[in-house]
């Protein structure tokens, strides 16, 4: 099925919250989900598998950052709590050059964050698992390396590194139509999404919504 | 940046419908209707193409005869009058059977990328079936009747940005013609209100083949489109905190480049005289049933005439005149007035402030990030800085949070619900500004001042959206509504009158304190003279026009 960037965004957001994330982080996971998919890169289903752990309280939403590496403070780490983090202390890896994280799973959502925090932090910043490493500027990361990052469901530790090294060329921000979205995942963010709403009641119809009795002349 | 003020706001030249007929008229774009299959019941497609800087859209309307007892504004309604879409491009046979399969169904169909916005209207059932009438009679309607209501039809929704599978932002966002915010909207809004007359003309002559006329140029111009608009609207401001500030930005700095001025050119006061006679004349047809809304318009007359007055007395011949006028609003008039003044103090400086428009747009995702290595202490002097009106509310009376914003199950739009009568306050919609706030501050207390705002957030992440919001604020001065948005006399239509002032939405008339019917586009030009009339002088009324 087909879905503007506007609905992946806003549809993630509530489905985040409906899962258990707070608003500020519901936003930002919005915010990632359209970051992706403005690459052609589907994470939905990654997502949704973030935010069905969330909902059943196998991740948490704190970040113990005293530390090396920064771990979840009240449950396993995510990268929808640990991504906005990273970029929240962008001027640590300015001065330091480096943030190490605990192992998390499906490091593919870590993706946009790295991103804002090279543009940032106004250099490369390579996302650095023992199997691979991602180089992201403030543009993003070129389409191999997304790809590549994608299927990895867990990583161990994960470096955010600043790197001197080359710039590859970003994936390009598709302008032209939102991804193919399957309608099962889609069904999965709706679910979750649905926990924000409020059912309707003889009392909210009447008073809620605005058009009184007479709305038509 | 109070909800009293924003509540009174009128449209000025700087609006956003203002804006875009300038920009079509400058850039000699072109117009036509290349289709209109639409059967004597009514029913049918028309096209109403625009064509300008290499590019060509479709406004696409799908008339429907429609059962009176289902015709309703609400959002539940699931028929309408009229439907309409605006395509990215020319329509083939092809796109108008899979949008006919699909716009007349508005929110339960689906439109492609190729479509830019999404709309549905229903007749005035008051003025649009004496129009034909009285057209099918072979005469004119009255302008009385006409200006009594202020247009044919009302649009109750229209949609953009991404929503039902419509066009995202970036599709458009790099073309000139749509860099305005709600270009295309409005746009859509202007191409329906050509449709309304023509449905008129088209209805009459299916009535009496024989005998019908063609409503006159001339009287058309009074008509604008409706719009009936409920809570949908109103989160928006609060949302959009450094857009807001954009628009805010974009008026004061209007208003304080007029009021700079020395000396003041004949010519223009000449053309402000005038002006406030056409205000005064315009207000004088601003209808509403709303008591508050009536009372307000009463004051504003007399305030109108006391302008007048004051006119007739004050030299603009000292130094700094439109300012001492202004500064003379600000001690004896009302706020309408001193509103009102504003919009018309703008008016006949468009070689002055239009460039301003450029400003009303704002790069909302660079806006988004948090500056993580602020410290505790310096967030905490923000906060006092900034939102004393936060600190200034008593919380622990139940009339500061009687109201919650949430969102229904039933139609995913905004409501607004009663914390101690209704269900649903657990699943609030972070529209609690004032009280976050005060929360922040309780919270930062618990932190020596040298903590860094990342490490603060990290282990407190409930407070990340309201901190994202307090480093806007410090940095915008208009981004943040001051006022407690859950307390129990927070009047929603305050929040959709500023918004609807920037769209240059006029006729405010409020039908409850969150429902409200405005006209877009009265007086404008209609596409086929748009490029004959004379230049961006219509928004006040015909010249000549007398208060009644």
């Amino acid at each position: 099925m087909h879905v503007s960037l506007n609905e992946i965004e806003y549809e993630v957001r509530k489905a985040a919250r409906g899962a258990g994330l707070v608003w500020g982080q519901a936003e930002e996971a919005g915010k990632a989900a359209r970051w992706l998919a403005a690459r052609n890169v589907d994470a939905l289903p990654a997502l949704a598998d973030l935010l069905d752990a969330h909902a059943e309280g196998r991740l948490g939403i704190k970040m113990d950052v005293t530390g090396s590496p920064w771990r979840g403070a009240d449950g396993p780490v995510s990268p929808l709590v640990a991504g906005p983090v990273v970029v929240d202390h962008a001027f640590v890896l300015a001065a330091h050059g480096r943030i190490e994280l605990d192992a998390m799973p499906r490091p593919i959502m870590l993706a946009p964050f790295a991103a804002a925090a090279a543009r940032l932090v106004g250099a490369t910043i390579d996302l650095v698992q023992s199997t691979c490493r991602t180089p992201f500027t403030g543009e993003g990361a070129s389409r191999a390396a997304l790809g590549a990052l994608l299927p990895i469901e867990t990583t161990n530790r994960i470096w955010c590194v600043r790197s001197p090294g080359h710039i590859p060329t970003p994936a390009a921000h598709s302008s032209n139509t939102g991804p193919n979205i399957d309608p099962d995942v889609w069904n999965r963010l709706s679910r979750l999404a649905r926990r924000t709403y409020v059912p309707a009641s003889t009392l909210s119809h009447e008073r809620g919504a605005g058009a009184g009795a007479i709305d038509n002349d | 940046m109070r909800l009293a003020r924003m509540g009174s706001f009128h449209p000025t030249r700087l609006s956003f419908l203002r804006v875009l007929l300038r920009r079509l008229r400058r850039d000699n774009w072109q117009f036509d209707r290349p289709v209109w299959r639409v059967d004597r019941r009514g029913e049918g497609v028309a096209v109403y193409r625009v064509c300008g800087k290499g590019r060509t859209y479709s406004l696409v309307a799908f008339p429907h005869h429609l059962d009176p007892a289902k015709r309703t504004d609400r959002v539940i309604a699931e028929e309408w009058d009229a439907t309409f879409v605006l395509h990215d491009g020319e329509v083939s046979e092809a796109d108008i059977a899979r949008l006919a399969a699909n716009v007349p169904y508005q929110e339960a169909g689906r439109c492609s990328a190729e479509e830019i916005v999404l709309s549905r209207a229903n007749k005035s059932v008051r003025l649009f079936d004496y129009v034909v009438g009285r057209l099918a009679a072979g005469e004119q309607p009255d302008s009385a009747e006409l200006d009594a209501v202020g247009y044919l039809m009302r649009t109750t929704a229209v949609y953009a940005n991404g929503k039902f599978g419509l066009a995202d932002r970036e599709r458009i966002a790099g073309r000139i013609e749509f860099a305005g915010p709600f270009a295309a909207e409005m746009l859509s809004i202007w191409l329906i209100r050509a449709f309304t007359v023509d449905w008129a003309d088209h209805l009459a002559a299916a009535r009496a083949p024989d005998s019908a006329v063609r409503l006159d140029t001339g009287l058309r111009r009074r008509l604008g489109v409706g719009n009936a608009t409920g809570l949908g609207m109103a989160p928006f401001l609060i949302n959009h905190p450094s857009l807001l500030d954009s628009w805010m930005g974009a008026r004061e700095t209007a208003l304080a480049r007029v009021r700079a001025i020395r000396r003041a050119g004949s010519d223009r006061v000449a053309r402000f005289v005038e002006l406030v006679a056409q205000a005064q004349a315009q207000a004088s047809q601003w209808r509403t049933g709303d008591e508050v809304q009536s009372r307000r318009i009463a004051g504003l007359a007399a305030d109108l005439a006391a302008l007048r007055a004051d006119l007739r007395d004050s030299p603009f011949d000292r130094s700094y005149p439109w300012d001492a006028l202004f500064d003379w609003s600000a001690a004896h008039l009302g706020e309408e007035a001193q509103e009102l003044l504003l919009a018309l103090l703008l008016e006949p400086h468009g070689d002055l402030v239009d460039d301003l428009a450029a400003c009303m747009v704002s790069d909302e995702e660079r806006e988004f990030v948090i500056d993580g290595g602020m410290t505790i202490g310096a967030l905490a002097a923000l906060l006092r800085q900034h939102y004393a009106f936060a600190f200034e509310i008593d919380f622990t009376k139940p009339t500061a949070q009687a109201l919650f914003w949430y969102v229904s199950e039933e139609k995913l739009e905004p409501r607004l619900g009663r914390r101690d009568e209704e269900p649903g306050a657990e699943r609030e919609q972070p529209l609690t500004v004032a009280r976050d706030v005060v929360a922040l501050a309780k919270a930062l207390e618990l932190h020596h001042e040298t903590y860094s705002v990342a490490s603060f957030l990290a282990g407190a992440p409930e407070f990340r959206q309201i901190v994202r919001r307090v480093q806007i604020a410090a940095r915008r001065p208009y981004a943040e509504i001051r006022d407690n948005l859950i307390d129990a006399v927070v009047r929603p239509i305050d929040l959709l009158r500023c918004k609807l002032s920037f769209f240059g939405a006029t006729r405010f008339d409020p039908k409850s304190d969150r429902w409200v019917r405005i006209t877009l586009f009265e007086n404008a030009p209609f596409p086929d003279e748009l490029h004959a009339r004379p230049d961006d002088d219509w928004a006040f009324g015909p010249p000549g026009a007398q208060a009644t």
